[in-house]
């Protein structure tokens, strides 16, 4: 958590910016990224040369010996407008250029950099501002960039990119990824389940840094995430390498096309893959229509796991409350498709607050396994009531919150074999589900639990209205003799 | 009469302590909504665990204290509470004000009725300076303003005469408020506990029961400002009635079009099925022909096996309520769709059980419409008593 002395910091950044006439909240990001890139770009460089001293090797530099001033080290004490001329004339242009540069892993999403900050004295405050932050730790570093990340989700418009992250959190901890998963998101956006996943197993699989070969899985084929906005790749790129993932292959991919070919490649697939999301018909690809013909996007995406996972590999995604119950043929089709092929574990049906105050949707995470031989024999609902935040659009913290007993439930699934349907999980058997036409919406099992209404006697209440019939005729009595 | 200045008949007209609250325990402090329902309401006070007796003590609220709005939206503002026998030491706090009356020239009770009054209201409406979300009023302004005062032993009888009436009305409304929860109490003796329905009466779906079960006009109908009424889920209140304030009209063609399908009569039950109050029930009343939109849904019980009245006393329960909860989507507006409608359960006790239950009902909803006309004579009553006691008609 950033607090205190350093959130001050950030948001006078921010505050620099929006004075500035720089208003969108990606545009601020953004610019913010390429900066601590090229401030991250002089450390690396500044590292490798004292390591290479430190070893009597010859050091290859990033910056040339006659472009020294490009460095954010070097810049970052000179007088504001000749800063403005260097970053905008020569350090913009220079990272653009590193494309070619395999060393240096975020290189490409610099490729299409273009400064925008209007004035030097806003560059150098912001500069200044930068350069005073912390970035040394990693924790502080991945927290810092979060915070940043925040921001976009308070300043409204573009948050749907950002699923909230206590609900990222809880999926990440339901699904325990283990060191050897390939994880992927194909709908990455700021690349925040990957975050959370990369930090899950630092917490609990810290050995595996100590493995060669576990480090570098970890380090360059373990995070896998695809989105189609450039600016989006860049955050989620930069997000990942700030928390200390070195080489992440984020990526541009329009994943329900005819151009991701991907098949069986994953272990582990959590995401919160766009609804009614726009949709290029003409290039989805075939196979993925074969499974559910349609032009939602929120069942292609169902249909897409199921292709690019491994045998074996799990999913975790957030589907609107339809994917559930909707009745069309490729609703069907596709939870058919995973309740009879593959094994369907758990359907965690939530508020529909948890996304406010963007969007009211009522939402699910759906659990389930590829296996491509069945496998669902009874599947775990869930009715999540509370997230910890209030359900309106102000989400102020409140005190209940469901999601420590939905993981803990969720790891010891023998112990819930005995919940009735009047509790807030059970399991439902697979029989029963088909025979509701693969309806998965919790509605559908709940039983009712019906609460004893307490009156009064008849006779009581009968007497007491008589009562007051006499008490408002004596009043009435009273009034018309003050009157007089 | 003698028409004095605010200023001049209370001892002071002051805002309360700015006291940040949100801290449990302590003294408690009034706020905006303490006042909201023209009294001092116990149940909606703030806190900041304040445990000094000192620190606050000029604030404390003293007996015949008035508090007055005077930051709120419009409707609010001028709203008035007084504090009287309240035995809780209470810290007078931010954006209300209190007035102090002045005893050796006004007696409490009566300024709290002249503030009460229309006229006074037309006064406050005249120093009211609106912004954007809120209005409010200076309390200089407010010093400014007149009430009649004649002597002291005169405002007492008038507010001697006014808490009679007063009294009168409240125990009225109160009387209906009985006569609903009789019929309740009648329905849980005749038929008992929802939880025990399954194990005392055989259960039966919606539209087994029923003739015809099918809802109002999908499409868009023209509006037009007379001919055939177009009911709507808003014309549907809580209280099981239909209302007839914003009405919309459509031609004949279209009526005599959706009447074919969807044919509304007396006895029959309309049920909302659309939109934020999904589940409320009436029944229609002898009345002309109408049509219904999309968001009402009609069931036309079968009279041998189910009484409408019952019916609708067994809709208002939380066993078909839940049902409704359960059954409907949320996908941008809520809905439940007739074939959601026609599985909802029902108990089916014998009929001639339900018949009985439907002529108590008869017989109370006869009272409770005498009781109403009495309301309003008692209202009408009062009104002129404010009238005629600040022209000084009265005595």
């Amino acid at each position: 958590m950033i607090t205190g002395e350093i959130k001050n910091k950030v948001d006078r950044i921010w505050e620099v910016f929006w004075t500035g006439g720089v208003t969108n909240p990606l545009s601020v990001i953004e610019q913010i990224t390429y900066l601590l890139f090229i401030r991250g770009l002089d450390e690396i460089e500044e590292r490798r040369r004292k390591e290479a001293a430190l070893l009597g090797i010859k050091h290859k530099p990033i910056f040339p010996e006659d472009r020294q001033e490009l460095r954010w080290g070097v810049f970052k004490n000179l007088a504001a407008d000749k800063m403005y001329q260097i970053v905008s004339n020569g350090v913009f242009p220079f990272i653009k250029a590193l494309h070619a540069d395999k060393d240096s892993a975020y290189s490409k999403y610099m490729s299409d950099a273009i400064f925008i900050i209007p004035t030097s004295q806003m560059l150098e405050k912001i500069v200044t501002g930068l350069s005073d932050l912390p970035l040394e730790d990693r924790d502080t570093k991945g927290d810092l960039y979060e915070y940043l990340l925040s921001k976009i989700a308070q300043s409204g418009t573009n948050g749907q990119f950002r699923t909230p992250r206590h609900i990222i959190k809880m999926m990440v901890d339901l699904m325990k990824p283990s060191p050897e998963d390939i994880i992927c998101d194909p709908a990455a956006g700021s690349a925040g389940f990957l975050v959370a996943a990369g930090e899950y197993l630092r917490d609990n699989h810290p050995d595996l840094f100590l493995d060669k070969s576990l480090r570098d899985h970890f380090n360059n084929e373990m995070f896998c995430g695809f989105d189609m906005d450039r600016t989006m790749l860049r955050i989620g790129a930069m997000n990942m390498m700030l928390h200390g993932v070195e080489n992440p292959n984020i990526e541009y991919r329009d994943s329900l096309s005819e151009v991701n070919t991907d098949a069986s490649k994953y272990t582990l697939i959590m995401t919160n893959p766009p609804f009614k999301g726009s949709l290029d018909y003409e290039a989805v690809s075939a196979d993925l229509l074969r499974v559910t013909k349609t032009k939602k996007t929120e069942l292609l995406f169902l249909a897409l796991f199921l292709r690019i996972m491994k045998t074996g590999g799990r999913c975790a995604s957030i589907v609107p409350d339809g994917v559930l119950f909707g009745s069309s043929n490729a609703h069907v089709a596709i939870r058919k498709e995973i309740v009879e092929k593959h094994k369907l574990e758990a359907i965690i049906s939530m508020p529909s607050g948890v996304f406010k105050p963007y969007a009211g949707v009522s939402t699910a995470i759906i659990i389930f396994t590829k296996t491509g031989a069945g496998g669902t024999d009874k599947v775990w609902f869930y009715d999540m009531k509370a997230d910890g935040y209030s359900l309106d659009d102000k989400r102020n913290d409140i005190a209940d919150n469901d999601i420590p007993d939905i993981v803990a439930r969720f790891r010891d699934l023998k112990a819930e074999e005995n919940r009735k349907r009047t509790e807030q999980s059970f399991f439902v058997m697979k029989d029963e589900i088909v025979s509701n036409g693969y309806d998965l919406s919790i509605n559908k099992y709940k039983e009712l639990e019906h609460e004893e209404v307490a009156y009064e006697k008849p006779q009581v209440i009968l007497a007491r209205l008589k009562e007051m019939e006499r008490e408002i005729q004596q009043e009435l009595d009273e009034l018309e003799k003050l009157i007089i | 009469m003698i028409v004095k200045k605010i200023g001049e008949t209370f001892e002071f007209v002051r805002n309360g302590s700015n006291i940040k609250q949100g801290i449990e325990g302590g003294i408690p402090i009034t706020r905006i909504e303490t006042i909201a329902n023209g009294i001092i309401d116990l149940n909606r006070l703030g806190y900041a665990g304040i445990y000094d007796e000192e620190k606050y003590s000029q604030y404390y609220l003293q007996d015949g204290d008035i508090l007055m709005s005077h930051i709120n939206s419009e409707a609010h503002l001028g709203k008035v509470a007084i504090f009287e026998n309240i035995n809780t030491t209470l810290i007078h706090g931010m954006n209300l004000l209190c007035l102090r009356p002045n005893r050796s020239i006004l007696f409490p009770k009566y300024a709290l009725y002249c503030f009460k009054r229309s006229d006074f209201k037309r006064q406050i409406a005249k120093i009211t300076k609106k912004a954007v979300n809120q209005a409010s009023f200076s309390t200089s302004d407010l010093k400014k303003l007149t009430i009649p005062l004649p002597p002291l032993q005169k405002q007492k009888r008038i507010a001697a005469i006014l808490d009679k009436a007063d009294a009168i009305r409240k125990k009225r409304q109160e009387s209906i408020r009985l006569l609903d929860e009789f019929l309740q109490s009648v329905f849980l003796e005749m038929f008992g506990q929802s939880k025990d329905y399954e194990r005392n009466y055989s259960i039966e779906s919606l539209d087994k029961v029923s003739n015809k079960i099918t809802d109002g006009e999908h499409g868009t109908v023209k509006r037009e400002t007379k001919g055939y009424l177009y009911l709507m889920a808003r014309n549907i209140t809580t209280d099981n009635k239909i209302s007839l304030k914003e009405l919309s009209f459509i031609s004949e063609d279209d009526h005599k079009r959706i009447y074919k399908r969807c044919n509304p009569e007396h006895g029959d039950l309309l049920l909302v099925c659309v939109g934020a109050t999904i589940g409320k029930v009436a029944i229609v009343p002898k009345m002309d022909e109408f049509s219904l939109a999309r968001s009402v849904a009609l069931i036309k019980p079968n009279k041998n096996i189910v009484n409408p009245k019952f019916l609708l006393h067994l809709f208002n329960t939380n066993y078909i309520q839940k049902q409704f909860n359960f059954s409907k989507n949320e996908v941008a507006q809520a809905g439940l769709y007739t074939g959601q409608i026609k599985k909802i359960k029902l108990p089916i006790p014998n009929i001639n059980h339900q018949n009985n239950f439907a002529e108590i009902v008869e017989k109370t909803e006869y009272q409770k419409l005498c009781l109403e006309k009495s309301l309003s004579d008692i209202e009408n009553c009062y009104n002129s008593l404010i009238q005629k006691a600040f022209r000084g008609e009265l005595l």
